[in-house]
């Protein structure tokens, strides 16, 4: 398929038209083993010779007809990427399902670029395969074209069919190892004493909001058949930073913008409340992992408009 | 693409299975020596199997090793790489090293294709039920394994389930491409070298195994045209060389000067036969019984029909005949002399016979019938394939194994008679023959080939006596098809005198007659017929292609529609449903595979909102119907719902 194709959006099924088949290498040689078995019987008027030719010419059919219906109207339901950080390997999920009742056996998923991947799909059911795309450097990015196909059942034709699923997902800059600390903290309360995270000396509990990172909630609340509740310390409260663009100056881009990731996960890890300074683009003060998420889409997409 | 992929070893092991199945007839049929290099391989690999060390590479220098031995025994044994049953041995050999030496997908598909090219070689052997029943095993299990190599979560049974569907649905484009796919009447190239020496046609000498090599080919020999009716078929013996000489193994033509006999001394001709004969590179002409010499030809005081130069290429002659009630007479006393004669030492057996007869009868007529009875009353079983006989082959034959072909018959008769001293001669040729229907000419293959005697009866000459149809009469009523029918292998059954056994060896020898004319023996010739039959005209081959593209689209049509047709139950209610879909397809709207009918109705409802009330009660009762409790007046509510929604289509 050289035809570009706009990404189609969930969910995708195969019609007719988009199924390709062509014989493999060892097909090839079945087609000529048939002409010379052909030949021989027709030489020797060998009945039987001829008896089994037919039913292997039948037989080769039934395998061009198999592998075609194996990808003939099953369905691309859906399919996510977690956003990963940059480095990390990119796991695509992809969702498959049959709904006309047919088991699809031994598909191969072969991404545009990267390792293929085999599944099987039980009548009207769904299966979920993953393949691994190579590590990308950060950026928001489409799933591309991914091609399926399949040999089965007898190796001697492919079926294949290209999909190209509407589905973007980020890559995040690569946090740095080991950043030094980030020290200006905004808000005047720096000297007071702060406690021991994950001690039991909270200050207020407040209901819970998605989100909220687990540690904080008030596990022995709930165990005491409690509502779920959310353990918020006044003196965190208080701790506010501000992340800037100069706050690590002298630096590359990238390593700056994996510096900025590194202290932005650092302050999210201990509850800080953080905002983002970059230039011409500003977060306020938040926490949350709505507010992470927004954060490292921020850092990834920078710079990318540019471009 | 060339795929790599390591082969599973379960696979390895249905590959093998295969193979096994399918060497195994090839192997009992090979020289012992040459079975088991065939076999070294196929022990070897499942040895590997067996101690999961197929992925472990084999010794390359021990596989080529095993391929020379392998090559050198066949060579010694059978004198040649090429012939027949060598190429399949060899055949058969590679196989077993590709086995031994797989490790990747391909190569598996490799052995896989060997196998089946092998199934069909076998067939050029033996090509009867118990074959066909392990050929088609072997094809079986080899599916099952190219099945397990795409699949590996494959079990056998499963697989060997997918690959009896296979074969089951191939089975009626089979069918259809047996009986329309047009046959040919010559063969494409020639026949390898073993086949060569005997199917050129009939030697002038006999030796034992010629005929029986002969009648494996199914080349014609020669037409015959008759301007008025086609004799009856045992009539219908063409004679060629006579063999008067014997040394103990080979008859050969008499050395002795045989007496040419001119026209005018022979009564006048009353039959005309055009013959259009195949050169065989001798002289002699293939004659019905008492042929008159036309122009360019010759005859001699035994009949033997001549052409006066060699036939080096296909000649077109006619043959005038003199049929009548009548015998030929002409032979002299030193023929009949030369007639009697027998070399010493061979065959005591049956001179003590002979003796015996010729004491017990005196005259040459009530001798002829003893022996006669000795053919009658001793069970002989005709077979192609004959045990082989040592040196007194007369004796062998006559009192041992009585298993034999037309020449065993023929010869050991004609030593019995001699032995009984009545002149008796052995007589080559060709008898039977097809009449092929688009052209009413008979057409005579080299399997019609065919030996029988001649005894001299004083005061009436030579009497031509067919001991092959005293022990096997279906050789000459319908062919050699028919008369193998009678199975070699079961002598108990054709030996013993109980009746019903008897019924069943009838019954059997009848479904094997069947089985050879409408399976085996299914050629041009029957093709046409069957044409001709259904009231096609023979000549036009091209009615055979246009029936058979016809019948395999149907196949094709039936192959594509029924599984879908078979697995999408759809209830009554989705029916009515999916009409409405369809409908509402066409206007724009389509629900996703994720959408439920609500959903779906309230999106449309938003677009159109002169819909949304009528839709939206639609969706409800469908909903209802599929989801809620099924209603003892469910059926009823599925048609009310299903004419709603014709109604609503109607209207909008």
């Amino acid at each position: 398929m050289l035809r570009v194709r706009p990404p189609e959006a969930l969910p995708i099924t195969l019609p007719q038209r988009r199924v390709y088949v062509l014989p493999t290498g060892v097909g090839l040689s079945f087609g000529a083993l048939l002409i010379a078995m052909l030949l021989t019987s027709l030489n020797y008027t060998l009945s039987l010779g001829f008896a089994l030719t037919f039913i292997l010419v039948g037989v080769g059919h039934l395998a061009l007809l198999g592998a075609h219906r194996n990808l003939l109207g099953m369905s691309l339901m859906d399919g996510r990427v977690d956003a990963v950080f940059s480095g990390e390997p990119v796991a695509l999920q992809l969702y498959f399902a049959d709904t006309t009742g047919r088991a699809r056996n031994a598909i191969e998923l072969v991404p545009h670029d990267g390792e293929a991947q085999r599944f099987d799909i039980p009548p009207n059911g769904r299966t979920c395969a993953t393949v691994f795309l190579p590590p990308l450097p950060r950026g928001r990015y489409r799933a591309g074209r991914i091609k399926i196909e399949t040999r089965y059942p007898l190796g001697l034709i492919r079926a294949w069919s290209y999909l190209e699923p509407d589905i973007s997902f980020w890559i995040y800059p690569k946090p740095e190892l080991h950043p030094p600390p980030h020290l200006s903290v905004t808000g005047g309360q720096q000297g007071r004493k702060s406690s021991v995270p994950g001690s039991e000396s909270f200050d207020s509990l407040r209901p819970y909001r998605p989100g909220d990172p687990l540690r904080r909630i008030a596990w022995t609340r709930l165990a005491r058949g409690g509502p779920l509740v959310t353990k918020e310390f006044r003196s965190e409260a208080g701790k506010m930073r501000m992340l800037r663009w100069d706050d690590c100056s002298g630096l590359e881009m990238e390593a700056r913008l994996s510096r900025l990731c590194a202290w932005m996960l650092a302050a999210h890890q201990n509850g800080e409340p953080w905002g983002l300074a970059l230039p011409g683009k500003t977060l306020p003060l938040g926490e949350g992992t709505a507010h992470l998420r927004k954060g490292l889409e921020t850092l990834a997409a920078l710079g990318a408009n540019r471009d | 693409m060339i795929r790599l992929n390591a082969l599973d070893p379960t696979a390895a092991k249905w590959v093998l299975g295969a193979a096994v199945l399918t060497a195994l007839p090839l192997l009992f049929h090979l020289d012992p020596l040459v079975a088991v290099a065939a076999a070294i391989p196929l022990l070897w690999q499942a040895v590997r199997l067996y101690r999961h060390r197929s992925h472990t590479p084999v010794n390359r220098i021990l596989l080529i090793l095993l391929t020379g031995i392998a090559a050198a025994v066949t060579i010694w044994r059978y004198g040649s790489l090429f012939g027949r049953v060598a190429g399949l041995a060899l055949l058969a050999m590679l196989l077993g090293l590709k086995l031994v030496e797989s490790r990747s997908q391909r190569d598996a598909h490799i052995a896989v294709q060997l196998c089946f090219f092998l199934q069909l070689g076998y067939f050029l052997v033996e090509q009867n039920g118990l074959t066909a029943v392990f050929a088609f095993s072997a094809c079986g299990l080899a599916l099952a394994a190219l099945q397990r190599i795409e699949q590996p979560a494959l079990a056998l049974r499963p697989a060997m389930r997918g690959s009896l569907r296979l074969l089951l649905i191939a089975t009626p484009l089979a069918l259809v491409l047996f009986i329309l796919f047009p046959r040919i009447e010559r063969p494409l190239w020639g026949l390898p070298a073993d086949a060569q020496a005997a199917t050129t046609g009939l030697s002038d000498s006999m030796a034992p195994g010629s005929i029986a090599a002969l009648s494996q080919s199914n080349e014609i020999a020669f037409r015959a045209d008759f301007t008025g009716p086609v004799p009856d078929r045992h009539e219908r013996y063409f004679r060629g060389p006579v063999l008067s000489d014997f040394d103990g193994l080979t008859w050969r033509p008499s050395r002795g000067g045989s007496i040419r006999l001119s026209a005018n001394q022979l009564p006048a001709p009353n039959l005309r036969y055009t013959l259009t004969l195949e050169p065989h590179q001798q002289q002699w002409l293939l004659g019905l019984e008492h042929a008159i010499p036309g122009q360019d030809q010759s005859i001699d005081n035994n009949g033997v029909l001549r052409s006066i130069r060699p036939i080096n290429n296909r000649l077109r002659t006619t043959i005038q005949i003199h049929l009548s009630s009548g015998v030929w007479q002409y032979s002299t006393p030193g023929d009949l002399r030369r007639n009697l004669a027998l070399p010493a030492g061979f065959n005591p057996r049956t001179l003590a016979l002979g003796k015996q007869i010729a004491e017990a009868n005196p005259t040459p007529s009530a001798r002829l019938s003893a022996a006669l009875d000795v053919l009658r009353h001793n069970q002989f079983v005709y077979t192609l394939t004959p045990p082989v006989l040592g040196r007194d082959t007369a004796d062998e034959f006559l009192f041992q194994t009585r298993q034999g072909f037309c020449e065993h018959f023929a010869g050991s008769f004609v030593i019995l008679m001699r032995a009984a001293g009545v002149s008796a001669h052995v007589v080559t040729g060709y008898q039977g023959g097809e009449v092929n229907p688009i052209d009413g000419s008979l057409v005579v293959r080299q399997s019609d080939a065919h030996a029988w005697a001649e005894v001299w009866v004083p005061e009436k000459g030579w009497l031509r006596i067919d001991p092959t149809a005293i022990a096997a009469p279906r050789r000459i009523d319908a062919g050699i098809t028919a008369a193998l029918a009678s199975n070699a292998n079961l002598p108990f059954l054709v030996r013993t005198d109980s009746a019903w056994l008897r019924a069943l060896r009838d019954r059997g020898e009848a479904l094997s007659h069947a089985w050879n004319t409408w399976v085996l023996g299914y050629n041009f010739d029957r093709q046409r017929n069957l044409m001709r039959y259904l009231g096609l005209d023979p000549r036009n081959w091209q009615i055979l292609i246009a029936l058979l593209i016809g019948f395999a689209a149907v196949w094709q049509l039936a192959v594509w529609l029924l599984p879908q047709w078979r697995h999408r139950p759809v209830s009554a209610t989705d029916r009515a449903w999916r009409r409405l879909q369809n409908h509402l397809a066409k206007r724009g709207f389509t629900q996703g595979l994720s959408e439920g009918a609500l959903s779906f109705i309230e999106r449309v409802g938003l677009a159109r909102s002169e819909w949304s009330v009528s839709l939206h009660a639609l969706a409800e009762r469908y909903i209802h119907l599929k989801y809620a409790r099924p209603m003892p007046n469910h059926a009823a509510q599925t048609l009310e719902l299903e004419r709603a929604i014709k109604e609503w289509i109607s209207k909008n």
